[in-house]
């Protein structure tokens, strides 16, 4: 389980699930996106991209969260092969 | 009996169905309010239950207790500060992972915890078994099953509630232990915080709870501290803490408290919810791929967008329509009854008149805020604002400025206060002070008579680049002041998308009627103020010195035209008053009129001129030959009754003018005028636009009085034509700019002044306002001259 099979959650396809690994994001949008469930360990999956391609909804842990594709590249994921 | 009242309050996540319980309990008997010093909504309300009487006080939505909003703030010091005999955690049961982090951190706050699992009908159908006894044991709180929507639960809670004030049920919360490097540290500073602060500041605020948050870097906790703390031996200790952490656990403290609170949530959930179920297609997912899918998304969006906006003021146009009528009828009713003409005017001009201007956006505002109350309700808002969010991030905006740039086109007011829908303040101020330069329908009579007066052939393009103008100026200043004013935040957009739900009726009307009420009182006051102060300066003085002398101008007139028509009279032996009633002249004034009627309406009913012309002459040639001499006579008549109208609107009209021009307004109206001249305006745009601080269509009925129109049929026409002697058409362009930009009306003013509770910003808008719209029409003027256009 190296680096090496972490990929931005902004890169996932719609449907496509993954586990948070690493959390890249500072300042105060962090502290945020922990508050809605962004850890990690915990398993995510891209459902939709806006109509106009951003921003991206995350299902996690149940909810729908929206967040801009700029924050989502900060969150690496592994992605179970 | 009730001789102590019990401070209860709600706290919990968004959507979690806080206001429905609130609802539920309260009833309609409840106060809305803001926070001192913030605009975060405070709600209020009272109960009476087994003899017990409660205050509730509904918090608001968060989804932790950082520094990260006023409104997670709010939260935490009422808690600790006001010391809630009981605080009730509402959670989402269908989301109960995720919920439960915020009831983590409320158990830290070691007060006395009631959760409420609401919406346990949908949780139910999901496939959640929630063993209740268990989570109770786990979070050592009780616990009540709850479906707020329908009333279920509510009795029982403020049973356990009674309870737990009459020591029958002990509440020893449980909060979750971290890892031994944390808790050493916890234990080293929690013994530094008690020997350094206050013991009155250590009993309000848990020293193992403070300890966390300094841990946790909390900026206000850290101010509070530092304020308290002398010297530097406390951050020393913490910095060392945090540092000595980071090193051992290779993660900071922050992230590593919140995961073990996470852990916490979800090893509660686990051990006490049973999920039967899995992975059904939820309701929401379904709904989701029609109205947020790639292809039917925007239609959807603009539809109910189109929607709203039409709903809100087409709808609201009838009773406004009623509002008017009955204002003017009231109006007419004291302008009867009282004689003297000072407070005349200020009863039937300022004081009504001025009600009347509050009251004519009530119906808007209304209507508009069922409308939001039913989007966010229903949880489209949220996917409003992930729809647009792309195209308004762009303009340095957030996806949820959507909708009050929208509402914007109709009316200001009812725009500004439906920013209420962005929790971000710093998206709230920028929005509601680019949202005046949308163009609102109030602006638009006077884009019709200019565009109408000076480019009859392309009026329609001419109003339409005024609008195309005030989106590209809302854009730029969008940009500009998010970079100029809140320098290196970036604007987050983490927002949650949460399930699609039947709102209840209960909770749309208190919705609706709280705003309503909200704006009567409180921008109301301001506006009523505004609106008197330009009746007063537009009306005062009463007498000023006139360069003519026209009552007595129109003594004289009246005098020539009574002679005028004795000698009338005379030759057919009536008395002057019965000669509107003479048979042969009442005979030609009807076949006259209806020859008027015909001719107006030849084209539909198919005629041609020449025959309405031919029948009318046989018409009148048949009574003239049943009373010979007598048309000559009527012709004579007519004229002179036509004459008379004309010269008394004459001198009305040069009276109201000179008065105007003379009034407090006028005055200042001539004494800005200088600044306004770089411009291309006289001093009569001036005083124009001066006057359209009540309200911009006032500006076009300004226009009338100032060019001495007066009541003449034809107003519109008459005010073009003078309009065309005095103005260019590169003036009247720039008049329309200045008038779409400048500073926005009273109304608009006060409800900026109430929704963000704040002169500071309400004078920054009103003058950053005025400021552009100086500039952005001079280089109109000056370009527009330079390219020979003037």
């Amino acid at each position: 389980m190296g680096n090496n099979n972490l990929k931005p959650l902004s890169e996932l396809l719609p449907g496509e699930r993954g586990i948070i690994r690493k959390m890249n994001v500072r300042g105060p949008i962090r502290r945020r996106l922990m508050d809605m469930g962004f850890v990690a360990g915990t398993p995510v999956e891209l459902d939709k991209e806006a109509p106009l391609g951003d921003p991206v909804d995350i299902l996690v842990k149940g909810c729908h969260v929206s967040i801009r594709k700029d924050e989502a590249q900060n969150v690496l994921i592994e992605v179970p092969s | 009996m009730a001789d102590h009242i019990y401070t209860l309050c709600i706290a919990g996540n968004p959507n979690s169905g806080k206001t429905t319980l609130f609802n539920a309990l309260t009833g309609a008997k409840q106060h809305v309010g803001n926070w001192p010093g913030v605009t975060v909504e405070k709600k209020e309300g009272k109960v009476e239950h087994n003899g017990l009487e409660f205050n509730i006080i509904d918090l608001p939505g968060i989804y932790s207790l950082t520094a990260y909003s006023m409104e997670e703030v709010v939260t935490r010091d009422f808690i600790l500060k006001e010391r809630p005999h009981v605080v009730i955690n509402i959670v989402d049961a269908t989301n109960l992972e995720r919920n439960l982090y915020l009831t983590t951190q409320l158990l830290e706050l070691g007060v006395p915890l009631i959760l409420v699992l609401n919406m346990m009908d949908e949780a139910e159908k999901k496939g959640f078994k929630i063993k209740i006894p268990h989570l109770e044991k786990l979070l050592g709180v009780p616990v009540i099953p709850m479906v707020a929507s329908k009333g279920i639960g509510t009795d029982e809670l403020l049973k356990k509630v009674g309870e737990i004030l009459e020591e029958k049920t002990r509440v020893v919360p449980r909060t979750p232990r971290y890892r031994k490097e944390i808790e050493n540290a916890i234990q080293n500073i929690e013994r530094a915080l008690v020997s350094l602060l206050p013991k009155e500041f250590i009993e309000k605020y848990p020293p193992r709870w403070l300890a966390l948050k300094l841990l946790e870097q909390d900026e206000e906790i850290i101010k509070k501290c530092k304020k308290r703390v002398k010297d530097d031996s406390l951050f020393t200790l913490v910095n060392k803490e945090i540092q000595r952490i980071t090193k051992i656990l290779g993660d900071d403290p922050e992230t590593l408290i919140a995961d073990q609170r996470y852990g916490f949530a979800s090893g509660a959930f686990r051990e006490a919810v049973k999920i039967t179920i899995k992975d059904r297609i939820s309701m929401t997912d379904q709904i989701d791929k029609v109205l947020t899918s790639r292809i039917l998304g925007i239609p959807f969006f603009i539809l109910i967008i189109w929607g709203s906006f039409q709903l809100t003021f087409t709808l609201g146009e009838i009773p406004m329509h009623w509002i008017e009528a009955g204002f003017n009828l009231l109006g007419d009713l004291f302008a009867q009854w009282i004689t003297l003409p000072w407070l005349r005017s200020l009863v039937v001009d300022g004081i009504i008149g001025g009600v009347g201007s509050v009251l004519v956006f009530l119906p808007n505002i209304l209507i508009l805020f069922l409308i939001i109350a039913l989007l966010e309700d229903t949880g489209y808002m949220a996917r409003a604002a992930f729809i647009s969010d792309r195209v308004m991030h762009f303009f340095g905006l957030h996806g949820k400025s959507f909708i009050p740039m929208v509402i914007g086109f109709g009316c200001n007011v009812p725009a500004v206060m439906a920013t209420r829908v962005l929790e971000n303040n710093k998206d709230r101020v920028i929005t509601i002070l680019v949202v005046t330069l949308m163009s609102c329908s109030a602006r638009l009579p006077i884009y019709v008579l200019f565009a109408g007066a000076f480019f009859p052939k392309h009026a329609g393009n001419v109003v339409f680049s005024i609008y195309i103008l005030g989106i590209v100026l809302a854009i730029i200043m969008a940009r500009f002041f998010r970079v100029v004013l809140f320098p290196g935040e970036s604007a987050p957009f983490v927002m949650e998308l949460p399930p699609y739900r039947l709102p209840t009726f209960k909770g749309l009307m208190i919705h609706m009627w709280d705003r309503g009420a909200m704006y009567v009182q409180k921008a109301g006051t301001v506006i009523l103020a505004g609106s008197m102060i330009i009746w007063f300066l537009s009306s005062y003085p009463t007498n000023p010195s006139l360069t003519e002398n026209y009552n007595r101008l129109l003594q004289q007139e009246t005098a020539r035209h009574k002679s005028a028509l004795t000698r009338i009279a005379q030759s057919v032996n009536v008395p002057p008053e019965q000669l509107p009633s003479y048979l042969p002249f009442k005979s030609y004034k009807e076949i006259m009129d209806s020859f008027r009627e015909e001719s107006t309406e030849r084209v539909k009913k198919q005629c041609s001129l020449g025959d309405l012309i031919q029948k009318r002459d046989e018409a009148l040639a048949e009574v003239e030959s049943k009373f010979p001499g007598t048309l000559p006579l009527f012709r004579t008549y007519q004229s002179e009754v036509e004459k008379h109208r004309k010269i008394t609107a004459e001198l009305a009209a040069r009276m109201a003018a000179e008065k105007s021009a003379n009034s407090y307004a006028g005055r200042l109206g001539r004494f800005v005028s200088p600044i306004l001249r770089p411009l291309g305006f006289d001093w009569r745009n001036t005083v124009a636009l001066i006057s359209g601080l009540v309200a911009k269509e006032i500006v076009v009925g300004t226009m009338g009085v100032i060019y001495q129109v007066g009541e003449a049929q034809n107003e519109s026409q008459k005010l073009m034509e003078s309009l065309r002697k005095h103005m260019t058409p590169l003036t009247a362009y720039v008049f329309m700019v200045f008038s779409l930009i400048y500073l926005p009306c009273i109304a608009t003013i006060g409800v900026i002044r109430r929704e963000l509770n704040s002169w500071k910003w309400t004078l920054f808008s009103a003058s950053y306002t005025t400021v552009l719209a100086w500039i952005v029409s001079f280089i109109f003027f000056q370009g527009g001259r330079l390219l020979g256009l003037g």
